[in-house]
């Protein structure tokens, strides 16, 4: 389908990648997954999906770092990119706005339900 | 100036004090710094003898403790001293015992205010005191120090006679305390990944992506979102708890609607409230403007006080909510959280904003709840300029008075401060 959306899931905590790709699939998007920054690096520039959530915290290479990494990137500067994390202590969030991340979210305080809607809302797609 | 048989007898007693800890260690150290000179000038070689072993077992007891006494006469400056373990600890230039205001300089400038209004309580106040604070030496070494002590005011009741008491280096106990609460910070991220995940699977049952569920297996999941929703809040108080006590708490301001936080908030707890029959009820004034505050806080402010009620309101009850702007001229928005509840017992009213400080009759009742909750609350709203307060009937319900700011100030996180 020419309008299905993708989304670029980099998480390294693999029981939350099942249940977000899930819910993504059944809400009607295409979805990628990597467990690193590197390895999500390496697909969105790839894949060139439509949104990315990334998490802060893996192996290899952060999200933070992945985010810096894709700004460099002529295809990569402009993807919207929303970091999903538990954390939220030092200077991380401003941090994250400086790198170009378009949300911020905790994510053990969301429901899933409502990151679609933000991912939905930031793609035009209201429902 | 006290008599020769009464030194003896301190003497004499002196062991059994000691053991019986600072309090007593300093009135036999006021005693003896004062009768040293009766001693020398009218008593004999037994008695004299006798007081330098115990000013030399004070001077241990003093170094071993990392504490040193101290006394400010206001009557007789000449009484007032210090001894040498606190011109040590302070590694002072003073000759003489530094006036209270020059012993207060040695706080660290972050400290300055919360001292000297601290200082000014305990000059109207009589009786015990203790003071905790970050100060500097006089050669520039940082440290903690608490100073235990009693203020004696004069005869007609006012002024302070006479301030006396220790003053304990503490450093190494507050960097056990900030390390146990860093550990408890970390440890609670460590936590929310895997809830996180049990949260996540959950939902993702509940909406069906593995197929429908049946009732009791719809019953089942729900109940699993639910203990994980409450875990994930228990481990935000206790992160919130540790940012606090850390001095790292961020306020991160945004525009937000604060009749639609409380809508979700209420969404999210209704099925707590159905489960016990408790009718939820909720206004919102229509004039209410959008605030600049921080959604997260202003969140959890909201559960707390929400879940407190539906948990503490028996079944069949009714917790009922009221937010409104206020007279104008003042730029806050005021929540109300009324509930048919068991109420707060009287005599512990005071309390109820204690940290870890739970009611007993809630105790009764819900066994397993962490007494952070309205701690947080109300050091959140405080911290903000914000308020809360409360009326409260045992055995009738609790109605919760909150006053939330328009806007709040954004407040970065600080590095941890060094000891």
């Amino acid at each position: 389908m020419a309008d299905k959306k993708t989304v670029l899931v980099v998480e390294d905590e693999a029981p939350a990648v099942l249940a977000l790709g899930d819910v993504l699939k059944g809400e009607g998007f295409e979805v990628l997954t990597a467990r690193t920054g590197k390895e999500g690096l390496a697909t969105a520039i790839v894949k060139h999906p439509d949104m990315i959530l990334a998490d802060l915290k893996m192996p290899e290479m952060g999200g933070l770092e992945m985010v810096r990494e894709l700004r460099n990137d002529t295809w990569g500067k402009d993807v919207p990119v929303m970091i999903l994390t538990n954390v939220s202590d030092g200077t991380v969030v401003e941090e994250a706005q400086e790198a170009g991340a378009i949300e911020y979210f905790i994510k053990g305080d969301m429901h899933m339900e409502d990151i679609i809607a933000r991912i939905r809302a930031r793609l035009g797609m209201e429902k | 100036m006290p008599e020769i048989a009464e030194i003896v007898e301190l003497v004499s007693n002196y062991s059994l004090l000691f053991i019986a800890g600072g309090a007593v260690v300093l009135a036999l150290v006021s005693a003896y710094a004062g009768g040293l000179i009766v001693t020398r000038t009218e008593g004999t070689n037994y008695v004299t003898g006798e007081i330098d072993a115990l000013a030399e077992r004070m001077k241990e007891a003093e170094q071993i403790g990392h504490f040193g006494s101290f006394l400010w006469d206001f009557e007789d400056p000449k009484q007032s001293f210090w001894t040498p373990q606190l011109f040590a600890l302070f590694e002072t230039e003073y000759n003489t015992p530094p006036t209270p205001e020059q012993f207060l300089a040695f706080a660290e400038t972050r400290e300055r205010e919360r001292v000297a209004d601290a200082w000014k309580k305990i000059l109207v106040t009589s009786g015990p005191f203790s003071l905790t604070f970050a100060a500097v030496s006089h050669k520039g070494r940082h440290m903690y120090v608490r100073v235990q002590g009693k203020m004696t005011p004069k005869r007609d009741g006012l002024a302070p006679k006479r301030i006396e008491g220790v003053i304990t280096d503490v450093t190494r106990e507050m960097e056990v305390d900030k390390a146990k609460t860093e550990f408890v910070s970390l440890a609670s991220h460590q936590l929310k990944t895997p809830l996180t995940s049990i949260s996540w699977l959950a939902e993702s049952l509940m909406r069906g992506t593995k197929g429908a569920l049946q009732d009791d297996q719809r019953t089942y999941v729900a109940n699993i979102q639910d203990a994980a929703s409450r875990m994930i809040a228990m481990v935000n108080d206790l992160l919130n708890v540790s940012r606090i006590e850390l001095d790292t708490l961020a306020i991160r301001p945004e525009e937000l609607d604060a009749c639609g936080l409380m809508t979700s908030v209420i969404d999210e707890q209704k099925h707590a409230a159905d489960a016990k029959k408790i009718s939820l009820d909720f206004t919102c004034a229509p004039n209410l403007p959008h605030l600049t505050a921080d959604k997260q806080l202003l969140r959890m402010i909201f559960q707390n006080l929400l879940s407190n009620a539906i948990k503490y309101t028996p079944e069949g009850g009714n917790v009922t909510c009221d937010m409104s702007l206020a007279e104008a001229g003042r730029e806050v928005v005021f929540l109300s959280v009324k509930d048919s509840g068991i109420g707060i017992p009287k005599d512990e009213q005071p309390r109820i904003f204690e940290k870890l400080h739970r009611a007993s009759n809630a105790q009764n009742l819900v066994p397993d709840g962490t007494g952070l909750g309205l701690y947080l609350v109300k050091t959140i709203l405080d911290r903000v300029g914000g308020g809360i307060s409360f009326e409260s009937v045992e055995g009738q319900g609790t109605t919760f008075f909150v006053t939330i700011p328009f806007t709040w100030k954004a407040r970065g996180d600080k590095p941890l401060a060094g000891v």
